[in-house]
């Protein structure tokens, strides 16, 4: 019978502490929410910690939840910061590794050039550079990728999960969309060299 | 003629509901269909890179786990937090062989005032300690350096006198030698003007 309860008041439920209330919406986002996870940093094992991250922090806000929002804005709200930050923290954890291996003298220019060496041939496989593109767009841009292209959800939806007017979200989604259209072009033009 | 903004690209590419106008002026404007282009190039490659989502195991989440995790955050900080505070007001933990004691002295009271007071001592006491030391020590150091550099000076000044003294022996040697020679030409000629004489 639980399904047929909506979000608002199941919420109401679990402010007031009852655990099976809150066992039910996890229930109903969880995949929602490992989906959109997974799909923005594309590895298991992080995708899980972040949505074990994700459901603690609306364990923990959800005496904040006002109703302002829908529910389902507010938790997917929640799951793209998270996924933001984190990708930001990979940045900064990446250019820090980097700057310690300099540090230490090690030839940083050689090691990319086996990496590039190592990354073409997937890419001559896999077609890596698809999902490199997609994973080098700003944090912002990426997020739009992912919630309209692949989480198919709608303008009005993600303007209200980023809590940003739909023209801002179409903008941002033109940006993405021709910074990876303009890496498409950039590669045809080195195959186009090479052959 | 105005071309098309973003917004209006992307509700074409997205197939948002629009005026009819704006599909007819991209198929009429090169500029935007050139623009147009891009962004559907740029969607062909975000959706070959829509990845596949594994299987996964479910994650542990429940309104139970989640309570045990609080507390658990609450039993390790909370602890913490207050013997924080409590130390702040002047309260003293120390944990040793005869197990785990607590001392207690008001903030700002005379016994803190003169505990500070015996502490800020014994931090002299310290100090002027470690200053006596360092100078002990340095001149330990600067003795040994000007015992190093006499006993050099001395080496050298042997070596010196021994090259001097054969030195000598050797120019006394010579003007030896020079002396038997200069007789022996003053002995020729005294001869020789004998022989003349007779």
């Amino acid at each position: 019978m639980e399904h047929l309860v909506d979000d608002i008041e199941l919420v109401r439920r679990a402010q007031k502490g009852e655990g099976a209330a809150f066992d039910v919406l996890v229930k109903r986002y969880e995949s929602k929410i490992t989906g959109l996870v997974y799909r923005y940093v594309r590895d298991t094992d992080t995708a899980l910690d972040l949505v074990q991250d994700i459901f603690f922090k609306i364990f923990r806000n959800l005496v904040n939840f006002k109703g302002e929002s829908k529910f389902s804005s507010w938790i997917y709200r929640i799951a793209i910061n998270d996924c933001i930050d984190h990708k930001r923290r990979l940045k900064v954890r990446k250019e820090q590794s980097l700057n310690q291996i300099q540090e230490y003298g090690y030839d940083v220019a050689d090691e990319r050039d086996e990496a590039n060496i190592e990354d073409s041939h997937l890419a001559q496989l896999e077609q890596a550079w698809v999902r490199r593109a997609v994973a080098d767009l700003p944090p912002n841009q990426q997020s739009i990728v992912v919630m309209k292209v692949y989480q198919d959800l709608t303008f009005d939806q993600i303007s209200e999960i980023l809590d940003e007017p739909v023209s801002t979200v179409k903008s941002r989604l033109y940006k993405a969309l021709s910074n990876l259209g303009s890496v498409m072009r950039r590669k045809q033009v080195i195959e186009g060299g090479r052959t | 003629m105005k071309h098309l903004s973003e917004e209006q690209l992307i509700d074409i590419l997205m197939n948002e509901p629009r005026d009819a106008a704006l599909d007819q002026h991209l198929a009429e404007c090169p500029p935007c269909n050139e623009r147009y282009r891009l962004i559907a190039d740029g969607l062909s490659v975000a959706e070959a890179a829509e990845p596949i989502i594994p299987e996964m195991p479910r994650p542990m989440i429940s309104h139970a786990a989640f309570r045990r995790r609080t507390w658990l955050k609450r039993a390790v900080v909370l602890p913490l937090a207050a013997m924080l505070v409590l130390s702040l007001l002047g309260f003293g933990f120390q944990s040793d062989q005869d197990g785990f004691s607590v001392q207690f002295s008001l903030l700002g009271t005379q016994t803190t005032a003169a505990n500070h007071d015996a502490r800020i001592a014994d931090l002299e006491q310290r100090l002027l300690e470690a200053i006596e030391l360092n100078t002990k020590l340095t001149q330990n150091q600067m003795d040994s350096r000007f015992e190093a550099v006499f006993q050099e000076r001395d080496q050298n000044l042997r070596e010196f006198s021994t090259a001097l003294n054969a030195q000598i022996k050797g120019i006394e040697l010579q003007n030896s030698e020079n002396m038997v020679d200069l007789r022996e030409e003053m002995l020729q000629e005294v001869r020789t003007a004998a022989n003349q004489g007779r």
